[in-house]
């Protein structure tokens, strides 16, 4: 690629030697490197061996006149502009009109002014100049874009892995024996700022938690992840114990300076399912549903992190054979579509009342499905997760 | 945000329609510049209100942490979409309520 202030190369084709002498003079003089060729076809050949900047060609040549001289180098040469002057005495519009349609650049009258001459030069060296500034900008351009495409792949990619590796982190879906529980987890970025897990005490109770760290992105994401491995191998011996180890994770993130905090439901299962001890933290109502009715638990405390002293106490929920605890962030119910208006908790509530009936897996696919009609445009602001935990019905053990 | 100091205490007048994410980083701003001396008595006027998310909630606790020991904040004026969320989160035990302007000064015994 040439610079962008080097010396023109110029191609000068003429079947009459002395015109061809005379210009070469001229053109040289101008500061330009000159080759001549005798006819359109020895030009055509030249200009297919070499890089040229600009080409002046006589009109009328023996074997290739200057005319299908032209068009044959605009077929042939779509990438690399050559500023093209075809000289001819002095002729009619019609003539001149031809050299138009077939994309020359300039004309010059024989017998050619030295004027005429420096002034069509001057103009072709301003134009291949601009060319070069905008060939070699555009090289930049695309230099530039492959580097931020080669980025945007590798974060791309470093997220996809984040969110495997997130992912693996909840637990199996349970859909059998006394107790079953089911999830749905949808990041509105690939990885989430909401977790939740649920897994088994020695005695056959169960430990779940629920939270939703505010903010979004990875920030969010990464203090999730941090909590679900501070919070996962939690074992409190009873209803007791909650309030405290609240307080306590209340207490340790007062330290986080950049005001983060989170909401949260975290309890303990009975094993035979029929009872849960749990404390609210800033969540969203946690719905107890059973037989088509959907009710919320109400009582809670503040978010964790906000405040520091907070006490938090555990609430005790009985769940009938066959009754369901949901547990969800505010991803669901702030969930907003088109027109702005949320999902909100009533729809939520009677959702989950009318699909008493479904099983748990065919109940999260519904309410994905529901949710993503709902919204109307591809993704979710907030991330949305939600955690179901049922006892099962009698005689369905 | 527009802030007013009055006879004891600090009254604040929430200017948008919506404190979300999208502004609460100039509203912790607004309150590091203008709210200086840890007063004891807020007055927040939220009737402008329409929206408010849990990022917006963080600005109002951010301020309640600004304040002195003891510090009292009564939120007046609040609409009951902008209430719920107090509501839900719990944090309507922090923070106090009222009608109107008048009855929020009363509270706050100024």
């Amino acid at each position: 690629m040439k610079s962008l202030h080097q010396p023109l190369d110029v191609l000068i084709a003429d079947d009459d030697d002395l015109i061809l002498d005379m210009l070469t003079v001229l053109v040289e003089g101008m500061g330009c490197r000159v080759q001549t060729a005798e006819d359109g076809q020895a030009a055509l050949e030249t200009l297919r061996g070499g890089r040229f900047d600009v080409l002046i060609s006589d009109w009328q040549m023996p074997r290739l006149d200057g005319l299908d001289l032209v068009r044959a180098v605009r077929r042939e040469r779509r990438e690399n502009h050559l500023h093209i002057i075809m000289m001819t005495t002095r002729a009619a519009e019609r003539t001149m009109r031809g050299g138009l349609d077939v994309e020359v650049d300039d004309f010059l009258f024989k017998p050619v002014d030295p004027i005429h001459l420096e002034l069509g030069i001057a103009s072709a060296r301003r134009i291949v100049e601009l060319q070069r500034r905008l060939a070699r900008r555009n090289r930049h351009l695309a230099a530039a874009n492959a580097r931020a495409g080669e980025l945007y792949r590798q974060i791309r990619s470093d997220l996809d892995a984040a969110a495997r590796t997130q992912r693996s982190l909840l637990p199996a879906m349970r859909l059998a024996g006394p107790v079953r529980h089911a999830w749905l987890f949808l990041p509105s970025l690939g990885i989430s700022g909401d977790t939740l897990n649920i897994r088994p005490l020695r005695d056959g109770r169960q430990f779940f938690f629920h939270l939703d760290v505010s903010g979004h992105g990875i920030p969010a994401a990464l203090r999730s992840f941090s909590l679900h491995h501070r919070l996962s191998p939690s074992a409190p011996t009873g209803p007791e114990d909650l309030g405290p180890l609240v307080e306590r994770l209340n207490a340790e993130s007062q330290e986080d300076t950049e005001g983060a905090y989170f909401t949260l439901v975290c309890g303990v299962i009975a094993a035979d399912g029929a009872g849960v001890d749990l404390v609210r933290a800033g969540h969203p109502m946690p719905i107890l549903a059973h037989r088509g009715e959907a009710r919320f638990i109400a009582d809670g405390n503040p978010p964790v992190g906000m405040l520091p002293g907070l006490a938090y106490g555990a609430v005790n929920v009985a769940l009938a054979p066959g009754a369901r605890l949901i547990i969800y962030s505010d991803g669901i119910t702030e969930c907003a579509n088109r027109e702005g208006e949320e999902f909100g908790e009533a729809r939520l509530a009677a959702f989950l009342g009318a699909h008493a009936d479904l099983a748990l897996p065919a109940l999260v696919e519904r309410l994905e499905r529901l949710l993503r009609e709902f919204r109307g445009v591809q993704g979710f602001e907030d991330d949305i997760s939600m955690l179901v935990i049922e006892r099962a019905a009698e005689g369905d053990c | 945000m527009e802030f007013f100091k009055e006879s004891g205490l600090l009254r604040v007048r929430l200017t948008d329609t919506r404190l979300d994410a999208s502004r609460a980083p100039s509203c912790k701003q607004a309150l590091i510049a203008n709210v200086t001396d840890r007063p004891l008595r807020v007055l927040i006027d939220a009737a402008a209100v329409e929206f408010i998310d849990s990022s917006g909630l963080g600005v109002l606790v951010f301020l309640l942490k600004q304040m002195g020991d003891g510090g009292k904040i009564v939120v007046a004026g609040a609409r009951p979409a902008v209430r719920r969320l107090f509501q839900i989160t719990k944090l309507d035990s922090v923070f106090k309520f009222s009608d109107s302007l008048d009855e929020a000064t009363l509270a706050l015994g100024a």
